[in-house]
């Protein structure tokens, strides 16, 4: 779990990367703007900061040169699509950037990515009677650990990273099997159905009707 | 070829021409004025010396036939007399006597009754020969002299006019090409501005100031270079204008789709509770909302460019009466009252445009406003416009973004917050509304003080008659 500081001017698109990162278990503070970014940074620990570019008064990047001596990785999400803006974020020295509109589940994975190379992602994950080591590819059901296959233990990382959010069949079979893999959505179905059993999940990964799975645990 | 060239070859050509043909013409009436002079010389020598001839055969012969010897003896002793000229004596037809070269051919001047006077070509030599028939049977005198000077005269003068010719020739190429290097000058610098414009230098001007058709050409180019030039940079700026208003608009567009997107996303997906689903339902609804006014503001900005005015005699109270009447609820919502003034009664134009346009700017001014406070809506007159101003005494406009408020999507509030909740459209349409009556919105603010937004509008009956 990771403290993510979002920046961004327009309150519907902040409270939406807000939420969506609070339902993969991370904890958010929000800014409509960078005025006081560096008591916040002094005042706590800060994993993540999410940084709009127009922001009213000080723009993003102004604010990025400000921010750069807390060391914190910096997120840039604007409209300013064009390369110019982009080589100018990353010049900055900015972990990415990212153009509007985004994908819900391409922001949490690039977040997930800046996280972990940051060292901010935690190792451990537990939760409805499972812990899961991820470092080290192994799980516990109940105290006893628990042999998984390895398509079994990536499908269990896709949704523990992607929690309380559903995935398609499809994008599962994407992002576990890969875009090349001619598979039938079906394989899917067989690998949670085993990992349901393993790690008696009945209740915690839902089936979404018509859609596909979602891991559902408290955040 | 160069056109300079070509002036010097026609000048050229045509001096010598004329040159030549007047020397030529010149040369040969001089000749024939010298030939005129030695014949009349050569006549009255031969007259004295055929006189004295005559005289002597008679006083020898005395009234009959002279012999042969004593003609012999009288006229060899006569040539002897006369130097430098050449003397023939024939008797019945045959030469009897000669003291120069004989010729074959034609005599006519020995048959002729009086002097008569042939110039002939002897040995690449001109002589002149005189002769005519004397007073005793039988007897013909002919007198020749070397004329050869009237040749060598001849040949001296053609000589000099050649070289005349030449000399001249070259010194007034030298003096053409002078010249008209120095005339052709500004048609030069012509060319090449005209080039340089050519090729995308704009800002190119001319430098001829003569006082002649070329300096009038320069000018009327100067001038139409000026109109192009303006012309380019009002066509750069509109272009920068509407670069500007599609990158605005694709960020006005993007924002609201990036929102519906990711909220019925979330909606789809997320594991989220009642609160949240709400959150998320209302932000859409939000934008949605956004988005339509957004869509209506633009088809109204289209309609404005593309529809005709429809012009009408208005009552100004009218007008202001139902300006504030339409926009009762954002007053009331501010308690901000509205106070009218009317100096001038009527004003010719679009009535349901002006109404808009109003309508807008009072709407700012009540945005503006702090609560409870108060918007001025009068008519006056300056110069030959009507003059229909909304002044506030709100939160005003900072002087860096006076001269940018009615541009498309500006906002003084860049970030777009939905605290003043404008698109950023309404100044623009206000703003072509008063275009399309042929006048202006102009804007004056004192930023904490107020606001006053004009919409000055030339008397467009006066205009048209």
């Amino acid at each position: 779990m990771a403290t993510i500081l979002i920046i961004e001017d327009e309150p519907a698109l902040c409270d939406l990367i807000a939420l969506n990162v609070k339902m993969v278990g991370h904890q958010t503070i929000t800014r409509p703007d960078g005025q006081d970014a560096e008591e916040i940074l002094r005042r706590q620990a800060v994993d993540l900061i999410i940084l709009d570019v127009m922001l009213p008064g000080e723009d993003g990047f102004a604010l990025m040169e400000r921010l750069r001596r807390f060391d914190v990785p910096v997120i840039f999400l604007t409209a300013l699509g064009s390369t110019q803006d982009k080589v100018r974020g990353l010049g900055l020295g900015a972990e990415d950037y990212i153009t509007k509109p985004f994908e819900t589940i391409e922001l949490i994975a690039r977040i997930n990515v800046v996280l972990r190379r940051s060292g901010h992602s935690s190792q451990e994950f537990c939760a409805g009677g499972v812990r899961v080591l991820l470092e080290e590819h192994k799980v516990y059901v109940a105290g006893q650990e628990t042999e998984l296959t390895l398509k079994e233990f990536e499908l269990l990382e896709v949704f523990i990273t992607n929690k309380n959010i559903a995935l398609s069949r499809e994008k599962i079979l994407d992002l576990v099997w890969g875009y090349d893999y001619v598979g039938e959505t079906r394989t899917v179905d067989v690998h949670v159905q085993r990992l349901r059993k393993k790690l008696h999940w009945e209740d915690h990964i839902k089936t979404v009707y018509k859609y596909g799975y979602r891991l559902e645990v408290p955040s | 070829m160069r056109f300079r060239y070509k002036i010097y070859l026609c000048v050229l050509v045509l001096f010598l021409l004329a040159l030549d043909a007047s020397a030529f013409a010149l040369l040969q009436k001089s000749y024939d004025q010298n030939k005129q002079m030695d014949i009349w010389r050569g006549t009255i020598e031969y007259k004295t010396v055929s006189e004295t001839l005559n005289h002597l055969i008679d006083g020898t012969a005395g009234g009959r036939k002279i012999s042969d010897v004593s003609l012999r003896q009288l006229i060899t002793s006569f040539s002897q007399s006369l130097p430098g000229t050449s003397m023939e004596l024939y008797r019945d037809g045959t030469l009897f006597f000669s003291n120069t070269t004989y010729f074959e051919g034609d005599r006519p001047e020995l048959l002729s009754a009086s002097p008569m006077s042939v110039y002939r070509n002897i040995n690449g030599r001109l002589r002149l020969y005189v002769g005519s028939a004397l007073t005793q049977e039988g007897l013909s005198l002919s007198l020749s002299r070397d004329a050869n000077y009237l040749t060598e005269y001849y040949h001296l003068l053609l000589r000099y006019f050649i070289f005349l010719s030449v000399s001249i020739s070259v010194v007034l190429s030298l003096f053409l090409l002078f010249f008209l290097r120095h005339l052709m000058r500004p048609i030069e610098r012509l060319g090449k501005a005209a080039n340089e414009i050519a090729e995308g230098d704009y800002s190119q001007r001319v430098p001829v100031k003569t006082h002649d058709e070329i300096g009038a050409l320069a000018e009327n180019f100067n001038k139409m270079a000026e109109a192009v030039s303006e012309q380019i940079q009002e066509l750069t700026l509109l272009n920068e204008e509407k670069e500007q208003f599609i990158r605005n608009l694709t960020h006005e567009l993007k924002t609201p789709i990036a929102i519906l997107h990711g909220y019925s996303e979330f909606l789809q997906n997320a594991n989220c509770s009642d609160a949240e689903k709400s959150l998320a339902l209302r932000y859409i609804q939000e934008h949605t909302a956004r988005l339509e006014q957004l869509s209506g503001r633009l088809l109204e900005l289209l309609r404005l460019r593309n529809e005709a005015l429809c012009c009408e005699e208005i009552n100004i109270p009218a007008l202001f009466a139902s300006v504030q009447s339409l926009s009762d609820s954002i007053l009331e919502k501010k308690h901000v009252t509205l106070q009218s003034e009317t100096q001038v009664q009527t004003l010719y134009g679009d009535h349901i445009l002006l109404q808009t346009a109003l309508m807008n700017l009072v709407e700012n001014a009540a945005k503006a406003s702090p609560d409870g406070g108060e918007i001025k809506l009068c008519s006056r007159k300056e110069d030959s416009s009507t003059v229909l101003e909304v002044a506030d005494h709100g939160c005003g406009i900072p002087e860096a973004d006076l001269a940018h408020i009615c541009e498309e999507f500006y906002r003084v509030d860049k970030s777009r917050s939905r605290a003043s909740g404008g698109l950023g459209l309404g100044l623009s349409i206000c703003r072509l509304i008063a275009q399309l009556h042929g006048g202006s919105l102009e804007a004056e603010s004192t930023y904490g003080a107020g606001a006053a937004f004009r919409l000055v509008l030339p008397d467009i009956s006066a205009q048209n008659g």
